[in-house]
């Protein structure tokens, strides 16, 4: 009787055979969207720009990209309609980054991310947000970069940038969603600009719940993943350390602070009015890689450049915390800790109203260890 | 022929011999059907004269005229049962005894005027020399190996293992060709139960011939369905006799130079005598090896067939481009494709294996150059599934045993049309099912995917690494618990 | 071919619990837990598990009562014949309901992430399958696959806890934010991810050991699955924060489903395949127990012909429910009569027994 059944089974089975496979996507069919672009039209819709990657005719020549844009009520219209513009089958399963135009991250960009958050065929860890100045298909124009595709060239440049801790960690779909859904935590995504042909890194743009609220510039841009506790391989910032001399070349110091541990200190008090604080005391340990000076780095040079830079830089840090103060972004995720440590007074506060009143009082302090070969 | 235990063949009905001698004579031609080879000679002595009758395919002249012959001419008024000096004698009335006799190479003396007749053992060996077996060479260790006569066989098996415990018991097997074949264990470490089940098998066999040990394990398998092989077979006499001081039962049949060996499980075909020839640690990497390879003879084809036409968001960017690229000309499915391939691939190995090995190098030279090279100018495969294809056929000849290695690469035709109807699902889903049977399995009563599941950690340390020696069990298949 | 059962050893007992515990529940697991009992969900699961552990010790004692009986045989000696068949057939139908809803959330799970549009019937088929050629064997056979397939936690708890790289123990504060009875609403929908551990009414007469040993071994597959839920609802409820979660039905997969490595991209679509193998080891153990009841009810030595009865009326059930409601309905249909099965009926079992035995005078 087992048997019967089974060959019952085996009939069964290969009938589903016959009748097709319903989810197969053969790989060749597939044409990749690797940069994605939205914009908002004048009339409200949803202007879709996306590079395409055309597979190589021959085995040995390599790919080649097309640019084309749509528009519908939103991303995932907008695709179906461009669908109706290209050849073949367009896939966002491999897409590198979603960048959005400011004008239309400004009024908000869940429904822009929804679908990526929603199609599981959709990648999220390695897709990458970036705002850009004016509208993200000013960016598409032209579609290389010198030898380079557009998207393999935006990916070198911010990839290379994290490493240079202007954006850092990397905000990917995936942490961008979490984010967004945090009440106590905002992010801040790469801020590209076009200007004349080249495309370039302004900073980070700061986002305040889903809409983008301000920017920092490339330096505080630093300054920010550094208040984050974070780095990537290298931090360099330069100042001017010896005023003595007038000739602007002289008298700088370049220290690179992403070669050594930081040591990073978050503390978020609420006082007994009610009332936020918070101390950032961060520890940042310098190796240092120019030094025009003309002075030779003993140990009492050090001590005082330690103190001069540590000055200066507690002056940049607070300037950075009150501008993404200012645009009520709380990047650094003060919210966070007040749900989690003091879940009383977050719940009688109002964050998008309280976070501008918050008290940081940060302070860095640099510890020059290395001088290079030289002293 | 007085040795064996068992006859499960049936003989002619008996028939007595009678005191005429010319009617015996012909009684005998008649039984052989008067073929031609069968000789006979008269032999005239003082006392008594008869007739020697001898098929000439079968005896050795020296050993007639020596043993018989000669003591003959030369007898002083012996009697006739003191005469011949033949090591095998027999007294006999029954003249389908005798027929048996000559064709196992022996003579048969009729005398004139007496019913009784004498078989008398000179057999032929025309056996060739004890050669390395070419399929299945080591690097290290002894460089000798089975023949196609069992006597030699047991010989070499006995001087491997100098125990008095060594039980050899014949059975003779076909009811139109019998034959001998030889079970061989220790006694103090195969498992009863298990020697049992080998015998009352081998008992239950009824066929008219055996051709080759390639007969008795059909007969003898526990699921003749399965696609695994339950017979490891060896032609390496210290590879037997390695296995036999493990506990298992070893099968020789008269004229085939393998040896079977029982209860068979699963990785015993990943292992080679070469792993306990080199240092531990050489053999642990090996057998690593061996076991990655495990995993790509049949799997390969099947994930990347899942993965070109159902998944390739696992591909990273680059390689997503790669392969993309390959596969922008070919106007297959992958499926198509893969069979394809494997199917030029299954019929250069085919031809291969049947040429002289100078045309054998042809056939490799068209198969991998120009088949290869010309089916991807064509457009008609890609060359990653070229490369997917190739791994995986250098990956099932890694496996040490031919059976085993036939069995998985037909195992990987199920899997990838699996993967091609359903993707990762449907191999896991092959998988589960392979697993399932491997686990149902059973040798000879014991779980044919021991260690595994079972599991035995400590036996492990023998399965995919090699421990040192002085670290493993002292008895490996010590009679136990096992289920 | 003979039905003989061999006794399975203890590891074998161990193991096939925690097979049949470790289902579907636990990669929604997360998300119901967020939903009731936020930063607390791990407190909510190790109450769980301790509720569990006393349904344990109180089926261990039915068990202990009875040596060498079953469940079924159990029903039979204490109720009679006929009130007997009826509490059979109740098992019976509760272990073909189950194995039906555990085979029907693997299937839509697998269908939301990785079929989309292969139809339901098919995949259930595909299940059905692998799961019957699996039932109809032996309790040992089933116990060395259990075995095997649980090498394949490894690489699911090394997914898993590489998600811990992006974890911020700070959305799991306050612990406490939802309150004690929030926290127990949340170990109550644990308890039905932990089902599974009731097949030991079945198979503890087939396992080698004193009774002792045997609650041993059952108590530690317990706290093996107690713990790995604890690890699997701490992880996720430390990378996604709780305003996500409540839009995440399955945190686990979508967790997997950031992993990136050198050469595979996407975790989730590796991980579903394994899961899913794993999650037939659950399947088979419900069809294994249903078909042991029908054959003691038709008085049969062999479970085996009714193997793929019991697998036609799990397909047929799974197949019934079109709509995610009708799914739900299902879904909540079972944990009702989990309730009941689980801890209702040993309780009455339990408390007649003792009755029995007094008025018998017969310790049994």
């Amino acid at each position: 009787m087992t048997r019967r059944i089974s060959k019952m089974l085996i009939v069964l089975l290969l009938s589903a055979c016959l009748t097709g496979c319903w989810d197969r996507e053969y790989l060749k069919d597939l044409h990749l969207a690797y940069t994605a672009g939205f914009d908002l039209t004048e009339d409200g819709m949803i202007k879709e720009t996306t590079e395409l990657i055309i597979p190589p005719e021959s085995e040995q020549s390599t790919t080649k990209n097309e640019v084309h844009s749509s528009v519908g009520f939103t991303p995932r219209s907008a695709s179906d309609n461009l669908r109706t513009k290209v050849r073949g089958n367009i896939r966002f399963n491999k897409n590198g980054f979603v960048i959005i135009g400011k004008p239309l991250a400004q009024k908000g960009i869940s429904p822009i991310m929804d679908v990526n958050f929603r199609d599981p065929s959709n990648p999220t860890s390695t897709v990458r947000l970036i705002i850009t100045d004016t509208n993200s298909s000013d960016l598409f124009e032209p579609k290389m970069v010198g030898e380079l595709k557009l998207g393999e060239f935006i990916n070198d440049k911010i990839k290379s940038l994290e490493q240079m801790s202007v954006f850092f960690p990397a905000e990917t779909v995936d942490t961008v969603f979490r984010a967004m859904m945090d009440p106590g935590q905002d992010f801040a995504v790469p801020f590209l600009s076009k200007e004349g042909d080249n495309i370039i890194a302004k900073g980070v743009a700061l986002f305040h719940d889903e809409y983008y609220s301000g920017m920092l510039d490339y330096e505080k841009s630093v300054m920010l993943v550094l208040l984050k506790g974070k780095k990537g391989n290298n931090a360099r910032i330069t100042k001017r350390v010896d005023t003595e001399t007038g000739q602007k070349d002289r008298g700088t110091i370049t220290i690179n602070v992403g070669r050594k541990r930081i040591k990073r200190k978050f503390d978020v008090k609420v006082n007994d009015k009610g009332e936020v604080e918070v101390d950032l005391k961060l520890n940042l340990q310098a190796v240092v890689e120019e030094y025009t000076g003309g002075r030779k780095l003993d140990e009492p040079e050090i001590k005082k450049i330690n103190q001069d830079l540590s000055e200066m830089l507690t002056k940049d840090a607070e300037t950075v915390l009150h501008e993404i103060q200012k645009a009520n972004s709380d990047v650094l995720g003060v919210g966070r800790k007040l749900i989690a440590y003091h879940n009383k007074e977050w719940k009688t506060m109002n964050w998008s109203e309280d976070y501008r009143k918050v008290r940081f009082r940060p302070q860095v302090e640099v510890n020059i260890v290395d001088t290079g070969i030289l002293q | 022929m007085t040795s064996e235990s068992r006859v499960t063949y049936m003989p002619a009905t008996a028939q007595t011999s009678t005191s005429s001698l010319s009617s015996n004579v012909k009684y005998i031609e008649e039984a052989l059907f008067n073929t031609n080879d069968l000789k006979q000679r008269t032999l005239r002595g003082p006392n008594t004269s008869g007739t020697l009758l001898y098929l000439e395919s079968l005896v050795d002249p020296m050993l007639i005229e020596r043993n018989i012959i000669i003591p003959f001419k030369h007898q002083e008024h012996k009697e006739l049962d003191e005469l011949f000096t033949t090591l095998e004698y027999e007294q006999q009335t029954d003249l389908s005894k005798g027929v048996d006799g000559l064709i196992q190479g022996s003579c048969v003396y009729f005398q004139e005027g007496k019913p009784e007749f004498y078989i008398l053992a000179a057999p032929a060996k025309y056996d060739r020399s004890i050669t390395e077996p070419e399929n299945e060479g080591i690097i290290r260790g002894p460089h000798n190996g089975f023949i196609e006569s069992l006597t030699v066989n047991l010989h070499l098996i006995r001087k491997a293992i100098n125990a008095s415990d060594l039980i050899v018991k014949y059975y003779t097997l076909g009811s139109t060709a019998p034959r001998r074949v030889a079970l061989i264990y220790l006694h103090s470490l195969a498992q009863p139960e298990t020697v049992q089940k080998v015998e009352s098998r081998l008992e239950s066999i009824s066929i008219d011939s055996v051709i080759s040990t390639g007969f008795l394990q059909e007969n003898m398998e526990d699921n003749p369905y399965s696609i695994f092989p339950q017979h490891l077979n060896s032609e390496r006499p210290d590879h037997v006799s390695s296995y036999l001081l493990t506990g298992k039962i070893a099968i020789l049949l008269e004229g085939d130079p393998t040896a079977l060996i029982v209860p068979a499980s699963f990785f015993a075909f990943y292992q080679t005598p070469d792993d306990y020839n080199n240092r531990w640690m050489i053999a642990s990497f090996v057998r690593i090896i061996r076991l990655i390879s495990f995993i790509t003879a049949f799997q390969l084809p099947a994930i990347y067939i899942a993965t070109v036409s159902f998944h390739s968001n696992v591909l990273p960017l680059q390689l997503f481009f790669t392969v993309q690229g390959s596969l922008t000309r070919v106007p297959f499915p992958p499926l198509v494709e893969a069979m394809l391939l494997e199917l030029i691939f299954e019929l250069l190995r085919e031809a291969g294996l049947r040429l002289p090995s100078r045309v054998g190098q042809t056939i490799g030279i068209v198969g991998g150059l120009v088949i290869g090279d010309a089916i991807v100018k064509a457009g008609l495969v890609s060359y990653t599934m070229i490369i997917v294809v190739a791994l995986t056929a250098i990956s099932s000849f890694l496996i040490p045993s031919n059976e085993m290695s036939s069995s998985m690469r037909i195992l990987r035709f199920p899997l990838m049309i699996m993967a091609s109807m359903f993707g990762f699902i449907g191999i896991s889903f092959g998988l589960t099912i392979m697993f399932i049977h491997l686990c149902k399995l059973e040798s000879f009563g014991k779980p044919y995917f021991s260690p595994l599941a079972p599991l035995k950690f400590k036996k492990l340390k023998d399965t995919f690494v090699r421990f040192p020696i002085w670290n493993l069990w002292k008895k490996p298949d010590s009679p136990g618990k096992g289920n | 071919m003979t039905q003989k059962e061999k006794m399975i050893s203890r590891d074998q007992l161990f193991l096939f619990i925690i097979q049949a515990q470790i289902g579907v529940g636990v990669l929604s697991l997360p998300y119901k837990l967020n939903n009731s009992a936020k930063g607390g969900g791990g407190l909510s699961v190790l109450i769980a598990g301790m509720t569990t552990q006393m349904i344990i010790i109180l089926m261990w004692a039915i068990m202990k009562k009875f040596p060498g009986l079953n469940l079924y045989t159990i029903c039979l000696k204490l109720f009679g014949k006929f009130i007997g068949r009826i509490f059979i057939i109740a098992y019976t139908g509760y272990f073909v309901l189950l194995g039906a809803n555990i085979m029907l959330s693997a299937v839509e799970l697998l269908h939301r992430w990785l079929l989309q549009s292969t139809p339901r019937w098919v995949s259930l088929a595909l299940f059905s399958i692998m799961t019957l050629y699996l039932a109809r064997e032996k309790l040992t056979v089933l116990a060395r696959f259990y075995t095997l397939a649980t090498f394949l936690f490894i690489p699911l708890i090394l997914l898993i806890s590489y998600g811990l790289t992006q974890a911020h123990m700070e959305y799991m504060f306050p612990l406490m934010e939802k309150g004690i009875v929030n926290i127990i609403k949340g170990a109550r929908e644990t308890t039905i991810s932990m089902y599974g551990f009731e097949l030991m009414l079945i198979i503890y007469p087939f396992s080698q050991g004193t009774d002792k040993q045997k609650l041993l071994s059952i108590s530690l597959a317990n706290l093996f699955v107690t713990l790995f839920y604890v690890f699997v609802v701490a992880t996720c409820l430390t990378v996604f924060n709780s305003e996500q979660l409540k839009y995440i039905p399955e945190p686990v997969i979508y967790l997997v489903k950031s992993l990136n490595f050198y050469i595979v991209d996407r975790a989730d679509i590796l991980f579903l395949p394994i899961w899913a193998i794993t999650l037939v080891c659950s399947i088979v153990s419900y069809c294994y127990g249903a078909a042991i009841g029908m054959s003691i009810l038709f008085g049969k030595k062999e479970h085996k012909p009714f193997s793929p009865l019991v697998k036609v009326l799990t397909f047929s059930i799974a197949l019934a429910p079109m709509t995610p409601a009708a799914v739900h309905k299902l879904d909540k249909i079972s944990e009702y009569t989990a309730y009941l099965f689980l801890a209702g009926l040993p309780l009455i079992i339990y408390i007649f027994s003792l009755f029995m035995s007094k008025k018998t005078g017969d310790p049994a």
